[in-house]
Parts: C-alpha cells; structure tokens; sequence
C-alpha cells in the first residue's frame, strides 16, 4: 500500500507531457514521468520515494513506436522488454533485455524506464552504448536527437523534465556480430554480478559493461584494448583492469574477489567468441 | 490530458463483467480487484512484484498486479483466477496436484494459462522462462510441471 | 484389498484453491475493522531512550498507538523473554517498538511513519559462538526471574536459553584410542519460512469479554491456551478461530501476531482489530528458521564402524527463545542422525544473539543435525577410504539399537537400510558419483539419510467427532488445520474406507473452530495423519457400534452379525437383509411412526502413550514417539569455472509405515526436498556489518522457484507403525531433512573440499576454495 496521495495524469503526447511536467515543476512539484511503473510503485510503497505527480507516458504515439524505418530501428521508450524481445529487431538488445527480471515483470517493465530508472545496473543500455545509438527527448528546445554515448556519463543526463521519447538504432550495427553473458550470484532472476555486451565492427571490439562498478559504462581505451592484436588475452585482461572507470566493487551480489575472478573469465569467453565472428 | 486526482471514476473490465470504480491514484490495481471488485484470487503475497501471485490478465498478457496502478488500466481489459474457472489448465492442476496451501496458485494459474494462449507447444525453455515468473513454497514444482504437461499432451 | 487407502483420491479442496474461491483470512471482510501499522527497530541492538509519537497521534484516522511500556510483561512458549512490543530494549533489527491503530490502512502507515524513536546503540551480538564468550554482552539481563516450563534450562547471567545435554556409554574415553577421528566445523545464518501468505490475525472482544481471534495459525489451541495464560484470560472465554493457511511449515505455530491483536483490540474497547505482515516484517519481524554454528567429532574403527560422536550445537535463536529452545532439545534428541552411536556426548545450546528470533521450521531440528551429520559422515568416508554409502549401510540404525535418549528401537522402526539401497538405486549411485562432463564440468552425486521424531508435550493429543447427515453422509470434526499439506483428504479417506462409503459422501470441518472442534495440539511435528487419523478411527469404530446396536434392534439379529458398508448395515452372511445408514443415523423411524435410537454420534481421542522426560544430565528418557527413517540423495552439474550448478535430480525414499494417498505423499516430499535444496543452496539472511538485514525481501531473499528444481525421483518402504492408523507414521516434514547434507557432499565431491558453511553459493564456494589455498 502506497501511504501517501498523489495526482495522476494520462498524457496523450509528448509536448503535453512535457509542459505539465515544467508546470507542476514550477509549482514546487515532485514529479515524475511513468513509465512501466515498476520502480516507482514498489518504492513509494517501501517509502523509498515520495511525490506529488505522475504522469504517465504510455499513451505518448513517439514512446509507442517500434518499427524499422529504412536504415534504423526506431524504439519508443514505452516499450516493454518482452515486445522487444518478441520482435527482436535488435538481437543483442533482446538478449541483454530477457534476462531482467522475471517474464511476467517484463510485461511492464520498459526499455525507457530501464535507462532512466533509479536502478544501478540499465542492462537494457549496454547493447545501445556499444552500436552508438541515439535518442531522442523533448525538453525546453522542442525534440532533440543526440548520441547515447555522449549523453551517459554514469547516468543518463537529461535536463529537468526532459523526456526520452525513442531510442534509435542503426540496422547495419544492430546487425554486427555480437557478445552477450551475464553472470548473476545464483538465480537467474536476480540483479547481475556482471552483465557485458560487445559488437565486433571488422576488427574492432565495442564493449559496455554493468553491475561491475557502481555504474554502467562503454570507454574507449577499453574498445581499444580489446581490439588490439598485439595483446594475447591475459595481457588484455590486466590492461583493461587498468583502466577502468571505475573500481570493481563489492556489494550485495558479489564480493570484489569473485566479481574479478567472473570478470576475467567472460572477457576471456568474449574474446574467444568474437575472435573468428564477421 | 486526463487528470486523476483524489477519488476518481475508473473502468475495469474484469473477467467479462464492467465495474465503474471509485479509486485514488495512489492504489495498486491489486489492492482495488480484492478491495473494491471482491474478487481475492489473486493474493498479495509481497506487494513488490517479486512472488506472482496477484498475477493477473491484461488483454491477455499476465501481469503483477502489485506494481499497476488501478488508474493506470482504466478502460482495459482484465481477466483473475476466477476468469479461468473450468479451463483446461485450472483441472490440470487438480488433476496433477498443482497445488498445496494453494496461496500461490492463483498467480500460478494465470500466468500457466497466458503462457498456454500465446504458445501452442512451448518447449521447456520457453516453460520456464515464463513460469519462474512465480513462487511457490509448498509443491518443490513437480505438480506445477506436470499440470502445464498435462495440458500439452492433450494438445499433440 | 483396501476400499480407498493406498489409492491417490484428488484434494476435496482443489476446486477452489484452483479457482481463486478458497478464501484465506487476509480475503474476509469484516464490519467496523481497524487496521494497523507497526513499528520495527532498525538497531540489532539499542536502548531505547524515547519512543515519541506525539506527532503520530494529531495524525489523521488514528485511534489508538500502543507501545512497550503499555504491555511490559515478557511473555513466551516454553520461556516468558518476550514483551509483545520492545520495552526499554531492542534485541534485534525488525523487532516491532509500537503499533498503531487507525481507521484504515494508509492512515495507520501515515502515522507510524511519525513515531520518533531515539536509541542508545549497544553492540550487538552476531553469532551464537560470540554470544557465549566471557566478554559479550547479555542480551537478557533478566533471564534468571523469566518463568519456564522445567524441561528447558536457561543459564542466567550468560547468552544461554537453554541447554540439553546428552550422555550415553563411555563418551569420554572412546575417543582415547580411536582408530579414525574426525573433527569438523559447521555454519549457516538464520533465514525464514517464506510461506507465500504473510502472517494476520484479527482480534476482537465483544461486552461479555468473549475473544475471538481469527488466525493465520497452525495451532489454534495453543492459541487459545497461551493468550489465557499470557494475559489472564479464562481459557473457555477464546475461540480461536483457524481458516485454511497460506503455507506455515512451522512459522505459524506458537503465538504469532494474536498476542499484539488481543492488546490492540483491547485499546479500542475490542473492536475488530487486524494485524497482517508486510512481506518484509514477515521475513524480519516475525521469528524464522534457526541457525546454528556446531562442532562435530566422530570416532571409527579403520573399517568404518562408528564408536562414538562428540557433538556441540550452537543453536542462533536471536533475540527470543520462542520455539527455539524445543529446537535445540530436539536436536540433541536426535543428535546423531539415524546411526548406531553407542557412546555420546552431546551439547546442544540455545542461544540468544541480536538476530532475528527463531521458531519451530520444518523438520524442528533435525534439518541442522541433519546437515553436519550427513557432511560429517562424507567426511569420514573420505577420510577411510569407503563408500559414503557402504558406510551409512555399515552404521545405520535398525531394530535394537538405541536412540542417544538411550531409548530402544522397538518392532515400529522402519527399514533404513532398504531406504538407502532404494535411493541409491534411483540416482544411480552405482555409475558413479563423480563423473566428468569435459574439461569444465562435473556430474556429482550427494547422499544424505534421514531421521525424524516429533518434539512434542508428552500429552499430546488429538480428536475426533463424527456427526451424520439425514442422507447418511457423515461430517468429520477435527482440529487439523489445512496449511496445504491434504490431510483433510487423508482423514476422509480413513472415514471412507471405514464405513466402505464413497469419499464424497463424507465432509471434513474446514475452518478450525477451537469452541466447536475436539481438542488438538496442533498441526505440526508431521503428526495430524497419524494421531487426529487414530482418533478418526476411533470415532468411526464408536459410530459403527452404535449403528450396530440399533440395526440389531431394527433387523431383530444379534450386533455380532451385522457389518457396516456401502452406506449399510447389513447381516454378514446375509448382505441382502440390511437397513441404510441414513435411515438409522438420525435414529430409526418405524411404519407407524415410533421413533428409537436417536441421532449416532461417534467420538474417538488419542494421547500419546509412554512418552517421558529427559533426565537433565544424561538425557535419558523416552521424548519421541515415533521414528521416520530415510535415506536422500542429490545429483547436480557444476561449472567448475565460476563454481555455478544446477540441481539436476533428487531422490527420497522413507519408510513411512503406510501410505494412505500416494500422490499426497509424494507432493510432501517433493515440497520438502525443494525447500531443503533451496535453503542449503541460498537462504539465510545476509547482515551487514552492524547486524541489520540486507535482505529483507523476496527480490534479495531468494528461494527455489520454478526451473531451478530437480527431476525428483520418490519412493516409500513400508514398515507399519503399529499404532498409527493403518501403520501410518509421520511423513510431512521429512523429505527437508537428508537433502542439505546431500547437496553439499555432492558439491564438496565435485571441488574436491569439503563445503561445511551454508548457503551454497557459487561464490561462497570460491572463497572456500581460495581459504583452503592460502592454508596449503
């Protein structure tokens, strides 16, 4: 049971939403977009968040969208993750998505609401990260279409009220040949320990990691690592240790010690796997 | 754009019966099916989405109706356990002992038919893709399995 | 040939627990009901300086908020440590401080939100092994002026509750010259139940001062007695009142939330009041499964006999003795597992730490004795080089041997052996118990044996009424609640086949009603089948020598002729002379209207027979009622790259005298294998460094679902109880026991270390395995 009020609004687009949004936020508001609702139900009723308004974004034709227009694959954010696995448009994408949650809760869960949620571990936003895709939101500029990578730095930074309306994919590399693992501490259904997604794009890895740091991350230098050939696998794993943005950290799921011994294990995996792909 | 503030009128359409409900914004689709439409199949097990069994039907699509809001599914169409009396997989579990305290069952049920509807003959895979979405304490799952197979052996 | 046992009759209530009609007592509503909100600590430990709910009560809706000091007197089961809320002290992280009672829920919520509580941090205790040294601190300063019944004895002034201890034969020279000694340490946290339904109960007290509580329990009567002892109440004044439960596997027995209910009534001038969990203060808040650190020492002959054991049991009962203290006892009780052991020592401890408190969970001891007895023995097997199942055959207790209560095996108890050859049989034991899949993978087989008898008062009892229907169908009244496991099916079934009656023709009570049902101890220790299952057959004997005596009037033929089947009394040897039941069970109406007999009502009772108490310093004594002896085993599939595994088959064979409904049978025992495989392989509670609970829901708390489980592979000897009903002994909780012990001998074969700390996560699997690196 949810033990506070609040009001409650059905958008029937974008700009409506957006602008009840800067309303009620000019009004002193806590607001929040809604989405799939599975976070925000369970943690206002653990007391874990508290607001004044949602206003659901479900309705929003944009955040609908899910088809292939010519050269890109166009992913509206209301989309659950079992429709995207279901028309798998984007095959990494499916897999990276199948494996949050249950089935049931992937009913409702959506690929918007994974990459803005509160939640660390955005599984949905690794395939995105390494195939360079972009999204597009409505803010106080009208609709802007910018590139995910440069967007996500530890979050995704989105301006007050600025709302992710679709996710845009290139075919060509949601095509490309793929990595996918994830290793979780026992059940399937649970938070990762690690989940990794990488492309190969001729004889460059792309390669986007979660749950291993505090945040999620794609970073360059480690593309870099995992490309050169001058490097045996072991010698790869140390540098990219090296180069981290951030510390592998112990938490609720792994201790650092297993979370490294997993991690070097499913670069290894990776590297065998994409080594012959094209 | 609709506003829901207070107590508002909403829609259900729940198991072929249209109910214009009174609700607030703040209550789960779960806590107004057993509070407000009477119907207590489904069961508030944790109220956090992680046991299934307030598992219900929204245009055919099993959902946990813990983490829904009821002004979310104003106008859908809504089926819960008492929908299903007399389907096939409802006897199956009766028939294969797919049950025991039967507190889990209703979310069990649900979600077995679903997966039924959408699936002419799921292969294992997809079985337990679908039905790990639930918890149940009491059978170890053997009755559950067996019920589900009962059901696709009727079918071959 | 039997009419109806031994035949697999459907559930009576399948239909509406498959269709959403079977009502819990979460579903009833009811007119004029309070809800409630409550308080929980978020200290493991702490004074509390001030509880303020100041703010709390200007809030809107609110009726009434309690706290400790409204009710300060400790009350408990066995022994009085508990205030319904905590007074002055908090002893563990979720245990409740205050309660409020508004008009509705939100409300309540709204206002328990306000309540300030300021606390002075102690440290806490966090394991039962800290708990007892010199320099910890006493959880219960008081514990020496709590009462207790006398088979529990608490140490005051230290962290003890209770201490059973246990010799037998020379326990302190048998290890002088030992060929083989073995000696190992053993672990595992405190967990929960998780039984999907969460704990309620609803009280009111109408102007006569009559209570009526509506639970979510187990055992009604206990109910009824300990709330008549607790808060002075005459006992005929409660009724308990028992619908069908979501899941208990002991968290529901003892006093649960009907204790808080009562008070909270009583503050409103007994107004309905509901008290019902949140999933969360389900897990926390309310008493779970025990944990418990142990020291295991055995010593053999070179071939593998064993000549005696050493045991420590360090039972973790957080912060209350509840249950607990009985859990401890049993597990000495039972101390060595189902093996010969002629010279023991044993010590099992009950002890208080600043977790959550423990109550009885199935299997009520013997689940940990279980497990550090079945790893132990894989232990010495290895170590003598024998076959972990030649070596359970070699040592297994059979007819004449002694319990460690030094009592006897008597003619009842059940073949063990053939259990352990059946099981062995079925997992294929004989093809090997490690095999290599390829270079990453291993096959691996576990065994572990089983036994169990029931920890209960020495009167333990049940009853039985059977009343009839103007059509001849009879109603059979019995205090066992259905918490899922059927045995309103098993009872009709012996009422069926008694009177040789179709099933359906005979009605078994539903809710339980303590004013209205014969007495029952309660629905636990596996024990309804058997005991409210004699009473049955009591009752229908009684029923049918009424029958008898008033057909023999109305046929004008001795009683000795008649018999009594197919809805008949009829001449023996003369079937085709009879009069129906329905035309005698109501009394026997003549042609010209006379009228004799009147209405047959049958009663039948049962108490256990012969049970004793222990003697403080050795243990003697006769405590257990009946033995049900099993052998189980498990294979699993581990990646020996990141220690992951799937359980792939389990298998259980008992010998449980008699079974009445194969398929019920089964579906006990494969519930209770999943729960023994789920918590060896991932319950517990995990606490963070100041002892509060990082897991406190079903997302981190995680139990076995659907897919994780095995091929499960069950079967049953028959070697019949004599006083059981058709040979019937006690089958229900069982199944949970052998399973840990197996899947962690079968994980500790396939990484060539012995695993003795559970849960058996891949990753705590890894760092055992790194442990044992850095000691080599």
């Amino acid at each position: 049971m949810i033990s506070f009020d609040f009001d409650y609004y059905k958008a029937n687009n974008a700009k409506e939403a957006y602008n009840k949004y800067i309303e009620l936020e000019n009004k002193n508001k806590d607001v929040f977009y809604y989405n799939g609702g599975t976070e925000l139900v369970t943690y206002a009723r653990k007391g874990k968040i508290n607001f004044d308004a949602l206003i659901d974004i479900n309705n929003i034709p944009a955040c609908r969208e899910h088809k292939i227009n010519g050269e890109k694959i166009i992913l509206g954010a209301s989309l659950n993750l079992n429709q995207i696995t279901e028309k798998n448009y984007f095959p990494l994408l499916s897999k990276s998505v199948q494996v949050i949650a249950d089935h049931t809760t992937r009913n409702q869960i959506t690929l918007g609401g994974n990459l803005t949620g509160r939640l660390p571990y955005k599984e949905a936003l690794l395939p995105l990260l390494v195939t360079d895709a972009k999204i597009t939101t409505i803010g106080k500029d009208g609709f802007k279409t910018r590139k995910i990578t440069d967007l996500f730095d530890k979050r995704l930074k989105l301006n007050k009220g600025e709302l992710l309306l679709q996710i845009i994919v290139r075919k060509d590399k949601a095509d490309l040949p793929y990595y996918q693992d994830r290793k979780v501490k026992q059940s399937d259904i649970d938070y990762p320990i690690i989940h990794i997604a990488a492309i190969k794009e001729n004889d460059d890895i792309k390669v986007a990691f979660s749950s291993l740091s505090a945040f999620p991350f794609r970073n360059n230098k480690i593309d870099k690592i995992m490309g050169n050939k001058d490097l045996d696998n072991e010698q790869k794993i140390t540098k990219i240790k090296d180069n981290l943005p951030g510390a592998i950290n112990s938490n609720q799921r792994a201790g650092k010690e297993y979370k490294e011994m997993l991690f070097d294990s499913t670069i290894r995996d990776c590297l065998e796997c994409l080594r012959g792909a094209n | 754009m609709k506003k829901y503030e207070n107590y508002t009128e909403i829609t259900l359409k729940i198991n072929d019966e249209t109910f214009n409900l009174i609700v607030k914004p703040n209550e789960t689709l779960l806590n107004v099916i057993r509070e407000k439409v009477d119907l207590t199949g489904p069961k508030p097990g944790c109220e956090n989405g992680d046991c299934g069994a307030c598992t219900i039907l929204v245009n055919d699509k099993p959902i946990k109706s813990c983490m829904v809001l009821a002004v979310e599914m104003d106008d859908k169409d809504i089926i819960t356990i008492e929908g299903l009396k007399n389907t096939e997989i409802q006897k199956a579990f009766i028939d294969k002992d797919g049950f025991q305290c039967g507190y889990c069952t209703s979310g069990f049920i649900v979600n077995a038919y679903a997966l039924l509807k959408k699936h002419n003959l799921p292969d294992q895979n997809t079985i337990k893709e679908w039905l790990s979405s639930n918890l149940c304490r009491c059978t170890g799952y053997e009755g559950i399995e067996r019920a589900v197979k009962k059901v696709l052996d009727n079918r071959r | 040939m039997s009419f109806i046992i031994e035949k697999s009759i459907k559930r009576s209530d399948g239909e509406d627990k498959t269709s959403g009609i079977q009502k819990y007592l979460n579903d009833y509503s009811f007119t004029g009901l309070l809800h409630t909100a409550i308080v929980t600590s978020k200290q493991p430990h702490a004074d509390i300086l001030e509880v303020n709910i100041k703010e709390a009560q200007d809030t809107r809706g609110v009726k009434k908020i309690i706290t400790g000091k409204d009710y300060p007197n400790p009350m408990g089961l066995y022994l009085g440590d508990k205030p319904p809320l905590a007074v002055d002290k908090v002893r563990y992280y979720g245990e409740p401080i205050a309660a409020v009672i508004a008009k509705n829920k939100q409300d309540a919520i709204n206002a328990a939100n306000k309540i300030k509580v300021k606390y002075k941090k102690l440290k806490p205790v966090s394991s039962p092994l800290q708990a007892i040294k010199d320099d910890t601190p006493i959880i219960h300063k008081y514990l020496d002026k709590y009462t207790h019944i006398p088979d529990v004895i608490p140490k005051p002034g230290t962290n003890i509750a209770n201490h059973t201890k246990i010799r037998k034969g020379n326990y302190d020279t048998i290890f002088d010259n030992a060929e083989v000694i073995i000696s190992e340490c053993f672990e595992f946290p405190p967990g929960d139940h998780v039984a999907i339904e969460p704990r309620a109960a609803i009280a009111e007290i109408n102007s006569n001062d009559d209570v009526t509580i509506h639970s979510t329990t187990q055992a009604p009567f206990v109910v009824k007695e300990l709330l008549a002892f607790n808060f002075n109440i005459p006992t005929g004044k409660i009724n308990v009142i028992a619908p069908p439960i979501g899941g208990g596997f002991g968290g529901k027995a003892g006093l649960q939330l009907e204790g808080l209910a009562y008070i909270l009534s009583k503050a409103v001038n007994g107004k309905p009041v509901k008290v019902v969990n949140t999933r969360e203060e389900d897990l926390i808040s309310s008493p779970g499964h025990i944990g418990m650190q142990a020291e295991v020492k055995i010593a053999s002959n070179k071939d593998g006999k064993i000549l005696g054991m050493d045991l420590n049991y360090y039972f973790d009962a957080g912060a209350y003795a509840d249950y607990a203290v009985n859990v401890s006892r049993a597990a000495a009780i039972s101390a060595t597992g189902p093996y010969k052991v002629e010279n023991l020592k044993c010590d099992s401890y009950c002890i208080y730490t600043n977790h959550p408190f423990a109550t009885a969970y199935r299997g009520f001891g013997h689940i940990e004795l279980g497990y550090v007895i079945e790893r132990s023995i894989d232990i010495l097997a290895k170590k003598i080089d024998i076959d972990p199942v030649k070596l359970r055959l070699k040592n297994a207790i059979q007819k004449g041997d002694t319990t460690p209560t030094q009592s006897l095996m008597d003619d009842n108890t059940g073949d063990l052996k053939a259990c352990i050859k059946k099981t062995a049989e079925m997992i294929d034991w004989n093809q090997g118990a490690y095999q290599h899949v390829d270079d990453n993978t291993v096959i691996t087989k576990g065994i572990g044996l089983l036994w169990k008898s029931p920890a209960m008062p020495t009167n333990t009892d049940a009853g039985a009424i059977l009343t009839f229907n103007n059509d001849g169908s009879i109603n059979l009244n019995n205090a066992i609640v259905e918490i899922g496991q059927g045995t309103k099916t098993g009872l009709a079934q012996i009422v069926s086949e008694k009177f040789k009656m179709p099933i359906e023709k005979v009605h078994v009570t539903h809710d339980v009603n303590t004013q209205t049902s014969p007495h029952d101890w309660a629905t636990a220790a596996s024990r309804s089948l058997m005991m409210a299952g004699k009473a049955t057959m009591k009752a229908c004997d009684d029923a049918i020598k009424q029958l008898k005596n008033l057909a023999s009037t109305v046929l004008r033929c001795p009683v000795e002729d008649l018999s009594v089947g197919y809805e008949k009394v009829f001449l023996s040897d003369e079937p085709g002379i009879f009069v129906e039941i329905k035309d005698l069970c109501l009394g026997y109406v003549y042609d010209n209207g006379n009228a004799i007999g009147g209405q047959v009502i049958g009663r039948g009772n049962y108490i256990a027979r012969k049970l004793s108490s222990m003697d403080p310093e050795t243990g003697e004594g006769r405590p257990g009622l009946e033995w049900t002896l099993g052998a189980e085993a498990v294979e699993i599939k581990m990646n020996l790259k990141d220690f992951s595994y799937q359980i792939t088959k389990a298998a259980s064979t008992m010998d449980v005298g008699k079974v009445i409904n194969p398929d019920l049978a089964r579906g006990q025992v494969t519930g209770a294998m999943a729960m023994g495989l789920s918590f060896a392989r991932s319950e517990g509670f995990n606490f963070n460094s100041l002892e509060q609970i990082e897991n406190e829901d079903l997302r981190e708390y995680k139990i076995l679902r659907y897919g994780e489980h095995p091929d499960y592979y069950v079967e049953f000897i028959e070697t019949p109880q004599k006083d059981g009903p058709y040979g019937v002994r006690g089958l229900g909780e069982q199944g949970v026991i052998g399973i840990p012990g197996a899947l962690a001998n079968a994980i500790s074969r396939a990484v060539r270390k012995e695993i003795n700390k559970l849960p058996l996560t891949p990753e705590s699997i890894y760092q055992e395995l790194k442990a044992g690196e850095n000691n080599d």
